[in-house]
């Protein structure tokens, strides 16, 4: 589960260097190591069911019994400005993930394979995979 | 163009360009963004099965070249598309950032001649570089005729290079195109390239079936690449006809043909099988549809393996025993004799696979229900 959720995990990012995101599973604490490790420059936001956890490299993690959304609106007041990124992710990635894909080789059964269906019930993968289902069910597309 | 639209454009343009997950022995800094050193993340799969780790666009969809198999080759009529190195590099870190990729794979088609081309490449990696302080894994192709100079710089950038040969020799590649030069644009860029200090090695890819190359042709060639130009590894793509191409009539490729080729070419690179083995298993020159760890057992192992006394390089020749369970194997025997099947499967070997080629306690196989 760690595997996946250190792939599968997506992040809102806020300019004053903040990278934040909902866990739908339990919360495994160990991917927020992977991520402050990842991106030493901004700080990391973890919410899972009300409980929120924040780390940046190099300081103590520290954790939070509020919603992730004060909790960075409290740590954007305090920091200066960072990078700035496109907010329209979830568009270019969708147009991306798509334009990827060789229909000739088509194969739902390895498709099948690295999809666990626990993730997809966790919501965890996202649309990307509803455009690849061709808006199927998962169980329409594999039979 | 919008930059959206041009990542649909070129990412469709370089979907056929093969690439394994990031990993590269660079040691990431606490001061950049990413970090080069998480090999095996898939950040998502494509209904085909195949995983996206990193964002592979071309830079530019136009070429100068007439590769007859390419989508991009100069004889396509296409709407001719081209990031600007700063719109590429912001769209690149927007989706890294937000975790939808592992790495950065940039190839491009060659727009007017293959320096320039580079050169955008290389602006490109160097604003991912300095402006966005980016530490993760890229993967650059190097455009066949590239210069020296060019190809040190893109080494300096770069965790990987790579440079497809899409055949295995000259008389194949005058067959796909009437521009490129086997050993002038292709093996001497390997010639400069094996020279370099690459984190994460140099590549190369074939599209098989394409011409009427043969499994042993190309085998042939993945070999000569091991041992003089210092290839870390080999891809290879069945061949698909596409439309406004050349090749569009031509039959396709079968998927299992591929299959065999990489299967073949583990042997070689991870099992340390020689090329003077690999030769016994084909059949005029192709790989039979049998797994070719089980073709060359069966030319090579003409009595069963002793599982208690084989050395690692004839345990590694035993279909179901691969180096991480030869390995087990030899640590098991410090301390006590392997006595049962039971015992072998916990040290990982496929007993069903091995079951033929081995001996335990010098009794043959066949009488393996005896040892549970």
């Amino acid at each position: 589960m760690y595997h996946h959720m250190i792939a599968y995990t997506r992040f809102n990012y806020s300019n004053k260097g903040i990278l934040y995101a909902k866990i739908p599973d339990e919360f495994t604490p160990s991917i927020i190591n992977h991520f402050s490790a990842k991106f030493p420059l901004f700080y990391i936001m973890l919410e899972h069911k009300g409980k929120t956890h924040v780390l940046k490299f190099g300081e103590e993690k520290k954790v939070f019994y509020k919603k992730i959304e004060k909790v960075l609106k409290d740590y954007e007041l305090s920091l200066p400005d960072s990078f700035e990124f496109s907010t329209n992710s979830e568009k270019e990635w969708s147009l991306f993930y798509d334009s990827q894909y060789i229909r000739q080789r088509k194969n739902t059964k390895l498709f099948h394979h690295f999809i666990p269906k626990k993730l997809e019930k966790l919501g965890i993968l996202g649309k990307e995979f509803e455009r690849a289902k061709g808006n199927k069910k998962i169980t329409d597309l594999l039979t | 163009m919008d930059t959206l639209e041009k990542i649909r454009v070129l990412g469709e343009a370089g979907k056929y360009d093969i690439c394994a997950s990031s990993s590269s022995k660079r040691a990431g800094a606490s001061n950049g963004i990413g970090n080069p050193s998480a090999p095996g993340i898939c950040s998502s799969f494509t209904p085909d099965g195949r995983c996206i780790t990193l964002f592979k666009v071309l830079f530019s969809n136009s070429c100068t070249h007439d590769c007859k198999y390419c989508q991009n080759s100069s004889s396509c009529n296409k709407q001719k598309v081209m990031f600007e190195p700063d719109e590429l590099a912001k769209a690149f870190m927007n989706l890294y950032v937000k975790n939808y990729v592992e790495g950065f794979f940039l190839s491009s088609g060659i727009i007017k001649e293959a320096d320039y081309t580079m050169d955008l490449m290389l602006d490109c990696v160097r604003l991912l570089r300095n402006k966005y302080l980016y530490n993760g894994y890229i993967h650059l192709k190097i455009i066949p005729g590239t210069s020296r100079d060019k190809i040190k710089q893109a080494s300096e950038l770069a965790d990987r290079l790579s440079l497809n040969l899409e055949v295995p020799d000259k008389s194949s590649m005058s067959e796909i195109s009437t521009v490129k030069d086997y050993k002038l644009d292709l093996l001497k860029r390997f010639r400069y390239m094996k020279k370099l200090d690459l984190p994460s090695g140099t590549t190369t890819q074939f599209v098989v079936g394409s011409v009427d190359d043969t499994d042993y042709r190309i085998m042939k060639r993945v070999n000569w690449m091991y041992n003089n130009m210092n290839l870390k590894r080999a891809y290879f793509s069945a061949f698909i006809p596409i439309k406004n191409t050349a090749f569009e009539g031509k039959i396709r490729e079968k998927l299992d043909r591929e299959h065999r080729l990489y299967q073949t070419d583990f042997l070689m690179r991870k099992y340390g099988v020689k090329f003077a083995d690999i030769k016994k298993i084909f059949d005029d020159e192709m790989i039979p549809r049998h797994d070719p760890k089980v073709l060359l057992a069966n030319e090579t192992l003409k009595e069963p393996i002793s599982i208690n006394s084989a050395d690692y390089n004839s345990l590694l020749k035993v279909p179901g025993i691969g180096p991480k369970s030869a390995m087990k194997i030899l640590n098991h025997r410090k301390s006590a004799k392997i006595k049962s099947i039971d015992a072998l499967k916990e040290l990982g070997v496929i007993v069903k696979r091995a079951k033929n080629y081995i001996e335990i306690n010098n009794s043959f196989q066949s009488k393996i229900g005896e040892y549970a």
